[in-house]
């Protein structure tokens, strides 16, 4: 951009802020239709069992009932995210696979009646054998839990670049460590629900909270069998996502499908329970890491392999396997690396995509590698600097890094939190650490992979922009609106926002892979730009100037240096319609990926056009006779490109913080009884952390401008829900003097670690 | 979750609350604040098919009164008034601090009251959960069946856990509760109170209320601690805690008591372990014997039914009776 921005960069208050502040906004639990009918769906008491008949003669008799669907009904169509794992049934027919996975369905005129038909429906299992952890599931003789993946192995991930032998054989110092963490959760604030309209002109409506209303009209388009522009998913306030969101679960289809079966409107709202145990849960890891240094701890070579239970199904797996690995590529330098993952078949809840993207995996780099910058007696700090990826590079899986500020994040944090006076010289049980991580703006999604914008005016001069981008809380809206309104000259109040819906606008990749800024926003930009160009040249000629030389701003368009003989936007508008070139924008963007890339067949190409880094400084003391973590501090540097919105930038930056480190490292997992239950699929029992858990943090943010995001933009938080908490587990591992290979850090394996050092001690 | 319909009473005063408690008998429950009774209702564990309301209860019914070395607290007194009570709070530090601990202001500390906390029941991993959550599990010895889920094939009796802060605090204080009923007044020690079996865990009969709780200040110095271990600085019951009440008579102990929570179906005071205290001055090794015996004595109650680590709960009796006690001894020095 060669003019300054003015709105750019500014600390905007987000648009959606007010009204959801005021209580006024809709969630699709809000929603009420006339007619409307409410569902409820019958769960698997089981982990693993046939399905030998089911009755529901009782509940269809139940006054009030509408109707019931099983398995039956719907010939067990199935989804899955990739045509090679489409093995989830959207309701079963005979078998199910987990606790709490779906059997039967009922809608009826309210939710009590509809809970009590539950009770009537007669379901006979015959309980097959379950498998409740990766090796079990693994071993010869293991039940199998889908016929063509032999011993459970759902997927397996295989990267191999550079000489990984001749790496460790040139090393100075290698260790070998194993890191694990059981199942995590997203505890949106919103619990899942869906709202489905049939309409008389053979169209669908939907709402729901999600992270890509095309990619949800397009799986129910397949599975329902009905043409995409009838399948309709509208906008509507959404509580969260943070990766649980993004693929499609049985309860869209099943509220469409009693829906259509009705003819009437149907919701469906998820208790919190179900909403943890029926949607996604975060994968367990056991992740063995070997690195090879040389002697100034620069990595030479790497191998990893990770175990990940994937639960009853599929989901994003290929995806879900890779982006651990795929993060810590992008991170640092690695001249030969090795990767397996696999992701593992138990008798659990769907592993889907969450936040540090493996705590075993991201924080065992991390830690390791001040491991052994320990051993070499080098600072930590100048082990990542020597490590840390920089602009030009390319990736080992083949990815060009076109923007890359890592080392000032290193830098930025570590001089916030006064690193060099406090490592290695702060007191017994007091630590410090620091995390490191990359995380990319979008994956080569093929045709869903580019985003489209449109901008039309009214004659007042305001006017409406449509995008396809959906905002789960994060701010994408706000996005959107001050990026037009920054290129129109438009008071953002005079732009009305029209996105998520599917039917008015046109495709996007959704708000999830951290691509809605960078795609989505270029989209907007484009179409802006287009329009603006149509608003110049229609005003150009009446103000018989070089459309070159105008400016628009504060809704007048003129010659730059003379806004006092400037046209208001309105009368351009109006002048344009008269001569019969009404203002149109539209804009696209598509991200530069390679196509040819593939999660497992091919994973080498292009992944992501850019990709944005961060580092965190977290300062913890730990109680050594309780394993309790007090956390100090939390600096957080991010380089996002530019922030558009510091504003938002900094709210990322601290829910990143709070769920990636302050929850997810030192307080959340799932805890199972043996059948395997889920023992606590509640805020009660699950700890989510509350603001009077939260430290005092400093933002730092690091600005790249990216050539090709919008204004310079990435994307904005994620990498640090994953650097807040390898920060953490440094800063425990310091304190203590001892590492911590089991995550979240509880007190009790805080302690673990304690006494294995004291016993170490002791011994030698 | 919805919460299952239910009869909704509510008595004008004490004698109506009482006639109508003897009437229903074990079909109704009490309804004080609700932050206990609501949740298990919603969970379908509540039992009962008519909620008497004491809310009209509560002018005759709270309040802290200080008398005669006594402290009373009526039964209705929400936790809030009650901690931030400065008598209470300035006598017993202790209590303060448990109740304060229980849930968060914005709703357990506004509405939940002291005689809720008294008499909430205990709580299981297994059976605090929905009833689709519960669907194909066998009824449990609380549900009136023959297994408990979290004690295993071995266990023969409900192994559910007393998770009340406040309990805790009063039982190390020797508290009595006062109990009403169409029948009169009573006296029950909490010790009698809290029966110990998960499946009933309080001796209170169907048409008996629980008025208020009382203690004996004492005379001699008297200081006290609560010490609990929870994930979150709030909303968060305790996996374990300590409470520690000592008096002090010329730098040597003269009485001593220390209950823990969170480890059965009932607050456990420890005898044996600080009887050794008595007469003696409390020195720094002195607590840390007592504190390690009250590991020892704790460990075969402890249950492994709170959503933590069982060894590092044994691990930590020691650290938390430690705690408890040195902090009631500063308390009772005219420490902080
Ligand atoms: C999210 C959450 C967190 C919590 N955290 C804690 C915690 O950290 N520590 C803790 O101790 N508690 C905790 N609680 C439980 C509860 O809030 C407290 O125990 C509170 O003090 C209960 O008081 P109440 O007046 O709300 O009781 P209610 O729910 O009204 O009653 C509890 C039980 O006692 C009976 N009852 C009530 N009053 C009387 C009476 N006068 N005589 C006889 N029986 C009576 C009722 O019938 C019911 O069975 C928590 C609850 C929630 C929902």
């Amino acid at each position: 951009m060669s003019k300054q921005e003015w709105l750019i960069g500014t600390r905007m208050p987000r648009v959606d802020s007010e009204p959801k502040v005021r209580g006024e906004v809709q969630f699709t639990a809000d929603i009420k239709l006339p007619r409307m009918l409410h569902a409820k769906v019958l769960r698997s008491p089981y982990p693993h069992a046939r399905i030998k008949s089911i009755d529901t003669t009782a509940a269809a008799a139940l006054p009030g009932v509408k109707a019931i669907m099983t398995g039956q009904d719907t010939a067990g169509v199935k989804w899955g995210v990739f045509r090679y794992t489409r093995d989830q049934q959207l309701l079963p027919v005979d078998r199910v696979r987990y606790v709490g996975e779906e059997v039967a369905a009922v809608a009826a005129v309210s939710p009590e009646i509809a809970a009590q038909a539950l009770e009537l429906i007669e379901v006979k299992y015959e309980p097959l054998p379950a498998v409740s952890d990766i090796w079990e599931s693994m071993a010869d003789g293991a039940p199998q839990l889908h016929d063509d993946h032999p011993n459970n192995i759902n997927v397996h991930v295989a990267i191999e670049v550079g000489d990984v032998e001749e790496g460790f054989a040139k090393a100075h110092l290698v260790r070998e460590d194993v890191f694990t963490a059981p199942e995590d959760s997203y505890f949106m604030t919103e619990p899942y629900a869906v709202v489905a309209n049939p309409r008389p002109d053979g169209s669908l409506e939907l709402w729901m909270p999600n992270a890509a209303p095309h990619q949800k009209a397009k799986a129910l388009s397949n599975a329902l069998v009905m043409p995409l522009n009838k399948v309709i998913v509208r906008k509507v306030a959404i509580g969260g996502a943070f990766g649980g969101r993004s693929d499609v679960f049985p309860a869209e289809f099943i509220t469409a499908f009693l829906a259509l079966k009705t003819r009437r409107p149907v919701k469906l709202v998820y208790t919190r329970e179900e909403n943890s145990v029926a949607t996604r849960q975060g994968h367990a890891l056991f992740t063995t890491i070997k690195t090879g240094v040389d002697a100034e701890g620069r990595v030479l070579a790497r191998d990893i392999t990770c175990y990940m239970d994937g639960g009853a199904y599929s989901s994003t797996g290929p995806i879900a396997t890779s982006v651990p690995f795929l993060c810590m590529e992008q991170t640092y330098r690695l001249p030969a690396v090795r990767y397996n993952g696999y992701r593992v078949y138990t008798n659990k809840p769907i592993g889907g995509m969450i936040r540090i993207h493996g705590r075993a995996f991201a924080g065992g780099v991390d830690l390791q590698l001040d491991m052994m910058a320990q051993e070499l007696g080098l600072d930590p700090l100048q082990v990542r600097l020597r490590n840390a990826r920089q602009p030009g590079d390319t990736t080992p899986t083949g990815s060009y890094v076109q923007s890359c500020a890592l080392s000032q994040c290193i830098q930025q944090a570590a001089e916030a939190a006064g690193w060099a006076d406090k490592y290695g010289k702060l007191p017994p049980y007091h630590g410090i650490g620091l995390g490191t991580n990359s995380v990319q703006t979008g994956f080569p999604l093929g045709i869903r992979g580019g985003s489209q914008a449109m901008i039309k005016f009214n004659e007042d001069g305001g006017a409406t922009v449509m995008s396809g981008v959906v905002d789960n809380g994060q701010g994408n809206d706000n996005m959107l609106v001050q990026i037009a309104a920054e290129v129109l000259g438009l008071d953002p109040g005079h732009i009305q926002l029209i996105s998520a819906d599917t039917e008015a606008t046109a495709n996007d990749p959704g708000a999830y892979s951290m691509i809605a800024t960078f795609a989505g926003g270029n989209a907007v930009l484009a179409a802006a730009e287009d329009a603006r160009r149509q608003i110049f040249e229609v005003a150009a000629e009446a103000l018989e100037a070089h459309v070159d030389d105008l400016v628009a701003q504060d809704s007048k368009v003129f010659v730059a240096g003379a806004p006092d003989k400037g046209l208001p936007v309105g009368k351009v508008i109006r002048m344009a319609l008269i001569q019969g070139r009404p203002v149109i924008g539209t804009g696209s963007f598509t991200p530069k990926v390679d196509h040819r890339r593939e999660w497992l067949s091919n994973p080498a190409g292009q992944l992501s056009e850019t990709f944005s880094f961060g580092a965190s400084v977290a300062e913890v003391r730990v109680d050594p006779e309780t394993g309790m973590v007090e956390l100090l501090g939390l600096w957080l540097a991010q380089d996002c490109g530019r922030a558009l919105n510091p504003m938002v930038v900094e709210g990322q930056f601290e829910g990143g913080a709070a769920m990636g480190g302050v929850g997810g490292m030192l307080r959340e997992e799932h805890r199972w009884s043996d059948t395997p239950r889920c023992l606590n699929p509640t805020f009660l029992e699950y700890k989510v952390p509350l603001a009077c858990d939260m430290p005092p943090i400093e933002n730092i943010i690091v600005e790249s401008m990216d050539p090709t995001g919008p204004f310079g933009a990435k994307e904005a938080g994620m990498s640090i829900a994953m650097s807040a908490a390898q920060a953490i587990i440094g800063a425990v591992s310091n304190a203590i003097g001892a590492p911590v290979y089991d995550y979240p850090l509880t007190p009790d394996r805080v302690l673990r670690a304690i006494r294995a050092k004291q016993d170490g001690e002791k011994q030698s | 979750m919805q919460l299952p319909p239910m009869d909704y009473l509510a008595p004008a005063d004490l004698s109506e609350a009482l006639a109508a408690k003897a009437r229903l008998g074990d079909e109704a429950v009490w309804l004080a604040g609700g932050t206990d009774l609501l949740p298990r209702a919603k969970q379908g564990i509540a039992a009962a098919r008519t909620v008497i309301s004491l809310k009209h209860l509560a002018p005759e019914l709270s309040g802290v009164r200080v008398q005669d070395g006594r402290i009373t607290i009526g039964a209705l007194t929400t936790l809030k008034a009650a901690g931030e009570h400065p008598e209470l709070s300035r006598r017993l530090p202790g209590l303060r601090d448990a109740l304060a601990s229980i849930g968060a202001e914005t709703l357990q500390q506004s509405v939940g009251t002291v005689g809720g906390n008294l008499c909430a029941d205990t709580r299981c991993l297994y059976l605090n959960q929905s009833p689709a959550w519960r669907a194909g599990l066998a009824p449990c010895f609380k549900l009136g069946g023959e297994v408990c889920h979290p004690g295993g094939a071995s266990a023969d009796r409900c192994r559910s856990v007393c998770q009340s802060d406040g309990a805790v605090m009063l039982m190390a204080l020797q508290a009595e509760a006062q109990v009403a009923s169409p029948q009169g007044q009573r006296t029950v020690a909490l010790d009698e109170l809290y029966t110990g079996k998960g499946e009933t865990p309080l001796a209170l009969q169907a048409d008996e209320l629980l008025t208020g709780v009382s203690l004996e200040l004492g005379d001699d110095p008297l200081g006290t601690a609560y010490h609990k271990l929870a994930l979150r600085g709030a909303l968060d019951y305790p996996l374990l805690s300590a409470a520690a009440a000592l008096w002090l008579r010329d730098g040597v102990v003269s009485r001593v008591r220390v209950a823990l929570g969170a480890v059965y179906a009932a607050p456990l005071v420890l005898i044996d372990a600080v009887a050794p205290l008595v007469g003696q001055e409390p020195t720094p090794e002195r607590l840390a014997q007592a504190a390690r015996k009250a590991g020892g004595h704790a460990e075969p109650f402890l249950v492994d039914n709170v959503g933590a680590d069982l060894q590092w709960r044994k691990d930590m009796v020691r650290v938390v009776v430690a705690r408890a006690l040195e902090q009631a001894v500063q308390r009772a020095k005219g420490g902080a």
